[in-house]
């Protein structure tokens, strides 16, 4: 009944606009208070503060700020450009080239959010140009854009690792994989889409030579953080910090695109994101918290053993569980709140904790374009100048392949 | 009504320091008579090392169980057990070490930093192991060796002509799998367990180095206990230090069977090889320990030395 | 005001580029020159803490940038009436919450003074990370007080989403 009244109030936060913090520090205190009146509140201080204090989690704001430089310095443009020069060409080529593109972008952007947000604008007009539905359009940008949060380096990989202490390095080969696999589907559904349309001159050797030459620089980038990390000459976070510096070198120093000015600004702005994520990271430790005390963990265990639950039927729940949140909750916050109560569950049953990483950063990526409340919904709204109901409408063919492809990265690693 | 007594630790559900708390909060709560509830939180559900002590400094938990390696932060007197080749290669001789004045006055030490030192449980003995054919001690030189973030560690590798590199313990597979790092220390069955062998080629029974936990307690908590409470708390603790090292020490035969049984070279070091390593490595980390610690550090080492001079 | 907002914006661009020039300069070290990597080992150490400095510190003035993640959708659809009214709540709200915890915040350094407890690579006074919570949620808090004032005066509040 209680439990009922703190969910009923953090509900209301929420839907009234309250920030994210107001809604976790209020809901979690109140809990506290009600739930563990001997703790000290003390506690919350230490948890804050203990819990963003963590090496694992340094990646992040190197990769968000490497994301923003390259994003609006040239890096991010000449990598879409290969990609256009290569396959551009072929029958609905612009829709391989959104998907190759946002790709690319995303992986070394890391959010979803800013990929359709830097590439929605550009790509869109393009797609539409080449004779493909402005609808399919839409959909295909979104959909093509979650897989930022799959290919490393990804911030959502990186917080999974870090809550369950898995080997971020794993994560980031599975993740690899399970995102080429879900690009070649997309492919594979323009491909089908794209039988009645008019295919585009096909770039001259000398276009493609410009444009790799074009990407020279930028093509660095890649070479350190994939060729950095499965080298074994670096960390995750070292290959992101360095990340950082051989952008600003080849933005700043060598092609001259951005300004210190604008350094300063894009700083300024990875700032902003990197410290509204680690509020909502300070809390989830918190939360997470809250969750041993309150043995939810057990009370899991305990209930999936009473209904006799094996590993398949808890995997069902567990989608079910994030496909229902990621209607309402944001991508961080989630993955705070569910996985210190679900992986352990999950590690007693058997299930690997990269392939279970898979699973709930595949749930997470689709919950953005999961109405009521999908983040890039909103975005994609109003970057390209859509109505959110057509935007959604939009998005119906991909979000049932993406739950296809759900089902098969869940249970096939089970049956093989 | 029962005090609720909340113990955290940083090892996995079911492994053999697990096993055994849970054992002794059975124990404790018979012999209390239910007044004393001691509730086991694994795999750092309160928090990393750090946190939970700090927890337990401030009272949010009762108690934790953590290697002494990660105490460094609050205790630098508990890096002292970091130095390799520290205690008696036989067992129940290291026991008597720990129960004797160099153990008692290392358990004092945490009093004067808000925590209280009950007991040392056994962690298991390390052994390097290396991406190539490990059986002289020139074999080290150049090598990248993954160690805890400790200084007195980081010395005993550079005695060795190695390189120290500290990674944190989810990131050692991918490590040694890539080559950035060439080996590692572990006791054998964390070596199996994490499937280290896998991307080894050798392993070298050294048993240079231990792995020793501290129980820590809330003073305040500890001293509002009754006298028969703490006397119940403390002889399960003291006892099941001796379960707890049956068991290390059966997981240690059972993984160097599992080694045994693959294709990793596992190599018994002959006395003259352990010798040289120990003279390489004992003094260097000796040194960085008392350059660290000062008198206080050259006092308890004191006790350390009167301990094994009389042994021999 | 303006003067704080200005404080606050060059530490945090500072604090957040030193960072990833810190940590590679530690990794170039590690790869070419194995003694000085043994000297510089608090390098994750020191951006770690500069990480928590910069979060904390900087929640004021996120909120000032209206960057801090809300769910706005809603928003819309109120009365103008009822969007005030909401507003005032969530910025009470918003100053208790902030002023509770820079109380807590506060409370906890006073333990971390007393209890002497050093970090292990640094071997710097842990409460210095810890005095970035009390005193970013006071700034937290002054942001909650003028916005609670510019609403009573009956301005609508003036939260322009930065990114
Ligand atoms: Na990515
Ligand atoms: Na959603």
């Amino acid at each position: 009944m209680l439990m009922l009244c703190v969910a009923l109030l953090a509900l209301t936060l929420l839907l009234i606009g309250a920030q994210m913090y107001i809604v976790l520090g209020v809901t979690m205190l109140v809990s506290a208070q009600l739930f563990f009146p001997a703790l000290p509140n003390l506690v919350v201080v230490q948890k804050m503060v203990g819990g963003i204090n963590q090496s694992a989690l340094l990646a992040i704001p190197f990769f968000i700020l490497a994301g923003e430089i390259m994003a609006r310095g040239r890096i991010a443009a000449a990598l879409t450009g290969v990609v256009q020069s290569f396959i551009g060409h072929y029958r609905g080529g612009m829709g391989y080239t959104t998907t190759g593109s946002c790709l690319v972008f995303g992986a070394v952007s890391g959010s979803a959010p800013a990929t359709v947000a830097a590439l929605g604008k550009i790509l869109h007009p393009k797609l539409t140009a080449q004779g493909v539905d402005p609808r399919f359009a839409t959909g295909l940008i979104l959909a093509s854009s979650e897989l930022s949060l799959l290919v490393p380096p990804s911030i959502t990989l990186i917080i999974y690792g870090w809550l369950t202490g898995t080997s971020i390095a794993d994560l980031f080969v599975a993740g690899l994989a399970v995102g080429l696999v879900m690009a070649a589907a997309l492919c594979l559904v323009v491909k089908i889409k794209s039988r009645s349309l008019v295919s585009e001159v096909r770039a001259s050797a000398a276009v493609r030579a410009r444009a790799l030459l074009d990407a020279l620089l930028p093509l660095g980038l890649p070479v350190i953080i994939i060729g950095g990390i499965y080298s074994g000459m670096m960390t995750a976070t070292e290959a992101a910090a360095v990340a950082v510096v051989y952008a600003l070198l080849v933005e700043v120093l060598l092609t001259r695109a951005l300004t210190l000015a604008d350094v300063v600004k894009i700083t300024e702005s990875a700032a902003l994101i990197t410290i509204a994520l680690f509020l909502l990271l300070a809390a989830g430790s918190f939360i997470g918290y809250l969750t041993a005390l309150a043995g939810l963990p057990a009370l899991v265990t305990g209930l999936v053993s009473a209904v006799d639950a094996g590993p398949l039927l808890f995997l069902l729940i567990v989608n079910l569980v994030f496909l229902v949140a990621g209607m309402f909750l944001d991508p961080v916050t989630i993955q705070v709140i569910l996985v210190p109560v679900l992986a352990p569950v999950a590690m007693l049953l058997g299930i690997d904790p990269v392939h279970f990483g898979m699973i709930v950063v595949m749930n997470i990526a689709i919950s953005m374009i999961t109405p009521p409340f999908g983040l890039d919904i909103f975005v994609a709204s109003s970057i390209l100048n859509v109505r959110v109901g057509e935007v959604i409408r939009s998005l119906v063919p991909f979000l049932l392949m993406n739950l296809l492809a759900l089902a098969v990265v869940t249970y096939a690693p089970r049956f093989i | 009504t029962p005090v609720e007594v909340r113990i955290g630790h940083v090892e996995a559900p079911g492994q053999p320091l697990d096993q055994v708390l849970n054992q002794v909060a059975e124990r404790v709560k018979k012999d209390t008579r239910g007044e004393v509830l001691i509730r086991v939180f694994p795999a750092a559900q309160l928090g990393g090392s750090r946190d939970m002590t700090e927890g337990v400094q401030m009272g949010f938990q009762q108690g934790t169980v953590l290697p002494l390696a990660f105490l460094g932060g609050f205790n630098p007197l508990s890096a002292v057990l970091d130095i390799p080749f520290l205690l008696p290669e036989d067992d129940s001789r290291a026991r008597q070490l720990l129960a004797g004045p160099f153990g008692q006055s290392l358990l004092q030490s945490f009093d004067g930093k808000g925590l209280k030192g009950l007991v040392f449980w056994p962690g298991g003995r390390k052994n390097f192991s290396m991406n190539a054919e490990l059986d002289s001690i020139d074999d080290f030189a150049g090598k990248r060796f993954r160690v805890m973030d400790s200084k007195v560690l980081m010395a005993q590798m550079q005695a060795l002509g190695a390189t120290p590199v500290s990674l944190p313990f989810s990131d050692v597979y991918m490590g040694l799998q890539t080559g950035g790092v060439d080996g590692q220390e572990n006791p054998l069955d964390s070596i199996v367990r994490m499937k280290f062998h896998e991307v080894q080629r050798s392993v070298l029974l050294s048993k240079h180095g231990a792995l020793e936990n501290v129980v820590l307690f809330n003073p305040a908590f500890w001293n509002g206990l009754t006298e028969e409470q703490r006397q119940s708390i403390k002889t399960a603790f003291v006892e099941a230090s001796t379960t707890l090292l049956t068991l290390k020490v059966a997981a240690g035969e059972a993984a160097a069977a599992a080694l045994l049984a693959g294709p990793v070279s596992v190599t018994q070091p002959s006395a003259e090889l352990t010798e040289a390593l120990k003279k390489a490595m004992f003094p260097a980390s000796l040194k960085e320990f008392t350059a660290m610690t000062g008198s206080e550090g050259e006092q308890l080492m004191q006790h350390y030395f009167e301990f094994m001079d009389a042994g021999n | 005001m303006l003067y704080i907002r200005s404080v606050e914006r060059f530490f945090l661009v500072f604090i957040l580029m030193s960072m990833p020039f810190l940590y590679s300069f530690g990794v170039l070290a590690q790869l070419f020159g194995s003694d000085l990597s043994r000297e510089l080992f608090w390098v994750d150490e020191l951006v770690r803490f500069e990480l928590v400095l910069m979060v904390f510190l900087g929640i004021g003035y996120v909120h000032d940038r209206g960057a801090h993640i809300s769910m706005d959708i809603l928003q819309g659809y109120f009365s103008p009436v009822l969007q005030r009214f909401l507003t005032l709540t969530i910025n009470l709200l918003g100053l208790i919450l902030a002023a509770y915890l820079a109380w807590l915040g506060w409370v906890y350094l006073q333990h971390m003074i007393a209890s002497g407890q050093r970090s292990n690579s640094l071997g710097v006074p842990m409460f210095y990370l810890y005095a970035s919570l009390p005193v970013g949620a006071f700034l937290l808090a002054v942001r909650h007080v003028s916005a609670l004032i510019v609403t009573f005066r009956g301005h609508s509040a003036q939260n322009v989403p930065a990114v």
